[in-house]
């Protein structure tokens, strides 16, 4: 069976955030809310590194593992989703998620954060009917449902960012790998494990 | 059984309904899910083919 996986190949991300334009526009998400978003290291200096970030669905979720009303749910192809309707916006799954997925629509006093909001894999969510005005206004565009892929991944100008099956989007990087000569030039690699050039 | 007796043993039975509550801290289980169901759940297979080519479709661009 699928699993669905986000890849961003940081050698290929020039930074032209289209895939956050993307995602805004398709889920027309609300201001302060970022699904996903680049991340740019060392920006500006020489060998830069631009990298897309969202929920990264993961096989053994955190933000799962930490909520205390339970509402969040695996897909059979590993695509991790919310319910609103039980989200009581504690933020507990924002403080257990390294990637910093978890959004909220409320900056208000007195820690009122609203109802958490994350990338869906453009996958809609629970309790409403599929491609229903009520599942876009609560999670967004159900493209899964149509046999489409994530936009933002879907419309990415350099192929950097990839969405798709593991298994598949893990063929595509190794190739890519094997062409820039074998090296994983994954973003950090140097740094992680001392290596030189 | 007088009326007023009756009148008091019914507000008595009233008053008691609320204590009958069947809760019980094992009815909730931990980590189970307990939201609304979703449809897509269950039928990764179902779609699976179409994702599969629409991602070569992607790919091959």
């Amino acid at each position: 069976m699928a699993r669905m996986k986000f890849l961003c190949d940081a050698e290929r991300c020039i930074e032209c955030n289209g895939c956050v334009t993307a995602c805004k526009n398709e889920h027309e998400v609300p201001w302060g809310v970022n699904r996903r978003r680049v991340v740019t290291l060392d920006d500006g200096a020489p060998g830069e590194k631009s990298i897309s970030v969202a929920c990264m669905h993961c096989n053994d979720a955190p933000c799962q593992a930490v909520c205390p009303v339970d509402c969040f749910y695996t897909t059979n192809d590993g695509i991790v989703l919310h319910d609103k309707d039980l989200c009581i916006g504690c933020g507990y799954c924002f403080y257990a998620c390294p990637f910093g997925a978890p959004q909220y629509p409320q900056q208000s006093s007195f820690g009122a954060r609203g109802k958490m909001d994350k990338c869906t894999f453009c996958a809609g969510g629970p309790g409403e009917e599929d491609l229903s005005d009520a599942e876009y206004e609560k999670y967004g565009r159900n493209r899964i449902v149509e046999g489409k892929l994530p936009l933002c991944a879907e419309m990415c100008s350099t192929k950097a960012l990839i969405a798709g099956d593991g298994d598949e989007v893990a063929d595509i990087y190794r190739e890519r790998v094997l062409r820039r000569g074998g090296r994983p030039q994954t973003w950090g690699w140097e740094t992680a494990y001392d290596q030189q050039g | 059984m007088s009326r007023l007796s009756r009148v008091g043993l019914l507000l008595v039975s009233l008053s008691l309904v609320g204590c009958t509550n069947p809760f019980s801290p094992g009815a909730s289980k931990a980590g189970v899910y307990k939201g609304a169901t979703d449809t897509l759940v269950n039928n990764a297979d179902e779609r699976a083919a179409a994702l599969s080519e629409r991602f070569e479709l992607i790919q091959s661009r």
